[in-house]
């Protein structure tokens, strides 16, 4: 779709700070949301008022970034209005485009915005190109956020069959299970991301020392059990440690963050748009660093120089990573 | 052969059964069950398929001669290009009505085909519903995360559109799919080469907590939880909200019993009281639930186990501390759980501490508490509303 040299880099803003930061870091893109249930980062403390945002959207094209807003939750039965009304803000604010995942909510803004460009959400988890297809022929989005379930290879084979471009995650948390199609968090606490914008809220996490160890619950199950005194993950339910059968540990994924970020040589010539960083929850400290060493990687990919691989390396020192589901050995 | 005010519809086999277990099921079904839909194929992993094309087509043969309608199933996550393929084929090779579990097969749907709408379909408001039922869908099952409020407001939704809602009323609810398959991980091997080891588990393998706590079950690429989805108690205001059938989603054990049970309490034959005692004693070993749409969460205890629910006729719940102990008593001596286990015991407790006269006096709850909860309860359900959540863990289950 792309020529490897025009990879655009999608950022996240939890705050107006942070989208500044992110921003002068060197984003071309920077993704966030209003401060209610239509995101799904939902979190105490995080995200924006429509003043904030009509303010950010001034910035970020004074600087020549785009603004993505997600409106990526499933509208609640009987409240719609709450998401139709982020949609039109969004649009009236003159946002960049909407990040989408219901289906209801992409009818509405398609037919009431025809000139508002849609993507659809990971929430949507389109995998592969007759599901995206779908979404293009329907709504006319123009862009779909891949979930986290494909391999490089099988992202190549979707860009040959579809005519929209495509972003993927390249650097943060990550989900294992596909996206929007998750209701462990409700199962557990009643919150979910589809509904709330809260997978594994802090509002139900404990943690409590018993038998001279520190358990972390999250809902009243028991996540993880370390020694006292060790630090204790938090309790996010996939990665969570478990038994079954004869097993024991982490049943479903370790608690791993993802960095793809030495398959970007490889996305790029697999005909993605966008590369995607996640963690609309993390500090300014940590948007400027991981911004700013993507958009150098970017650069030298572009005028054909190589990656320079320690920056990035550096980015993920100390903590456990992985290239997720684009190695196929993953699954 | 709609049972009183359902329809009863069997969802696909989650489990990957050997192919004579699933034989004997579906023969079984076929000829025993009062049951009027059957959805049947495989809609977890796709390297499953092969084992099952011997089987599938008897299957189906069987059942249509019984009278029963069979609805085709489809996968929840499509990625490969043969399920791709599988996918375009399954409308090429049959008439039958499609149950859709991923919008992939909307891309793939031949103008006009009947389809019907999945439990994996994040259908969560009308306008979702109201897209789909244009394009022709006339049946949805809904998320099993849905509260009631939701499932209220939308089957006002499908009735103006004139389609069919149903719910999932029974069996282990699925909470997730993945790329990855977990049975294979916890067996030291990849999804490539699986080694079909998901097949030593009829239900499900246990996941448990560190502490040994039942939580959840995988299913190869599947999560689901552990408790059973048990909705035979919450006919009267399921009915009240309009939803027009109930899915049970099959498991081993004495199916037939747990579907029997189910058609007499959707024709009102038996009580809800009855027709929870009869499924719990077809599946002596299950934890039931009906959190996700009554409880502060999806995992939360059966409030059908309310000890201090009097066994006669009556129009209110007991709300003064004697009678709670004097139900909680017959309750126990009554031993409704064929294996001797009461799965009401911690909610008793819960609600001793909290309705002691301590606790009264320093204003926690007002002292007609029970009432008033459960007048509130039903009037918020009568007017279509959700209750407050607060007043949700604390509601009792009442007799109609």
């Amino acid at each position: 779709m792309t020529s490897p040299g025009s990879l655009e880099l999608v950022c996240p803003a939890g705050t107006p700070a942070a989208f500044r930061t992110a921003v002068e870091a060197g984003a071309h893109a920077v993704y966030c949301g209003f401060n209610d249930e239509t995101n799904a980062r939902n979190f105490p403390g995080l995200n924006f008022s429509r003043v904030e945002m009509a303010d950010s959207i001034g910035f970020a094209h004074r600087h020549g970034a785009k603004v993505l807003i997600a409106v990526n939750t499933f509208p609640r039965a009987g409240a719609f209005e709450l998401w139709t009304r982020a949609v039109d803000d969004a649009a009236g604010m003159q946002a960049d485009a909407v990040i989408l995942a219901d289906l209801g909510l992409l009818d509405y803004a398609a037919t009431t915005h025809p000139a508002l460009r849609l993507h659809v959400s990971v929430q949507a988890a389109a995998a592969n190109a007759d599901a995206i297809a779908f979404y293009a022929r329907n709504f006319g989005v123009r862009r779909v956020v891949l979930p986290r379930v494909l391999s490089v290879q099988e992202i190549a084979a979707i860009n040959r069959d579809i005519d929209i471009e495509t972003e993927v995650f390249i650097f943060g948390g990550l989900c294992v299970m596909a996206e929007g199609r998750c209701s462990l968090s409700s199962y557990a606490t009643g919150k979910s991301p589809n509904m709330n914008g809260a997978c594994s809220p802090a509002s139900h996490v404990e943690y409590r020392e018993e038998g001279g160890d520190l358990v972390s619950r999250i809902g009243g199950f028991a996540i993880h059990r370390v020694k006292a005194g060790q630090a204790a993950p938090y309790p996010t339910l996939c990665k969570g440690s478990f038994e079954a059968g004869e097993y024991r540990g982490h049943v479903f994924e370790d608690p791993v963050s993802l960095d793809a970020a030495s398959l970007i040589p490889q996305l790029a010539a697999a005909g993605v748009t966008a590369l995607k960083i996640e963690g609309r929850q993390r500090s300014r400290a940590y948007t400027q660093t991981v911004v700013r060493n993507f958009r150098r990687a970017l650069d030298a990919l572009a005028a054909g120089r190589p990656i320079p691989a320690g920056e990035l390396r550096a980015l993920t020192e100390g903590q456990r990573t992985t290239s997720g589901a684009y190695n196929k050995t993953w699954r | 052969m709609t049972q009183g005010r359902f329809g009863l519809t069997v969802g696909p086999l989650l489990f990957n059964w050997p192919a004579d277990r699933f034989a004997d099921f579906y023969a079984r079904l076929a000829d025993e069950a009062p049951v009027d839909r059957v959805v049947i194929g495989e809609s977890v992993c796709s390297k499953r398929e092969p084992f099952r094309e011997e089987c599938l087509g008897p299957a189906i043969e069987r059942l249509e001669r019984a009278g029963k309608k069979v609805v085709l199933a489809s996968l929840t996550l499509v990625t490969l290009e043969r399920e791709r393929r599988a996918a375009r084929e399954l409308f090429a090779q049959t008439q039958r009505e499609v149950e859709i579990d991923d919008l992939t097969l909307m891309n793939l749907l031949p103008q006009g085909a009947p389809f019907a709408v999945g439990p994996m379909i994040n259908v969560y408001n009308e306008p979702t519903l109201g897209f789909l039922a244009r394009k022709g869908a006339s049946r949805f099952c809904l998320p099993p995360e849905l509260p009631f409020a939701s499932v209220a407001t939308l089957a006002r939704s499908a009735a103006e559109h004139g389609v069919g809602l149903e719910i999932w009323a029974y069996g282990r609810m699925p909470l997730a799919i993945s790329g990855r398959c977990y049975h294979a991980r916890v067996h030291g091997l990849s999804k490539d080469s699986c080694q079909f080891v998901c097949e030593r588990d009829a239900d499900g393998l246990a996941v448990r907590t560190a502490d040994g706590t039942e939580f959840l079950a995988i299913n190869g690429v599947q999560t689901l939880s552990h408790k059973y989805a048990n909705l035979a108690g919450d006919l009267d205001r399921l009915a009240g909200a309009g939803v027009t059938s109930l899915r049970l989603s099959p498991h081993s054990g004495d199916f037939i019993a747990i579907a029997r049970a189910f058609a007499r309490a959707a024709a009102g034959e038996i009580a809800p009281r009855e027709a929870l005692e009869q499924v719990q004693a077809a599946a002596p070993e299950a934890a039931f639930t009906n959190g996700f749409l009554f409880g502060a969460n999806g995992a939360a205890p059966l409030p059908a186990a309310c000890p201090w629910q009097p066994r006669a006729k009556h129009s209110r719940v007991g709300c003064n501390l004697s009678r709670i102990t004097r139900a909680s008593t017959r309750t126990r001596r009554d031993a409704w759980t064929s294996n001797g286990s009461w799965p009401g015991i911690t909610h008793r407790a819960a609600w001793r501490r909290r309705s002691s006269p301590a606790s009264r006096r320093r204003g926690r709850i007002p002292p007609d508490s029970a009432w008033t909860i459960s007048r509130r309860w039903t009037s918020s359900i009568s007017a279509g509303v959700a209750p407050r959540r607060s007043l949700r863990r604390g509601c009792c289950w009442r007799r109609a």
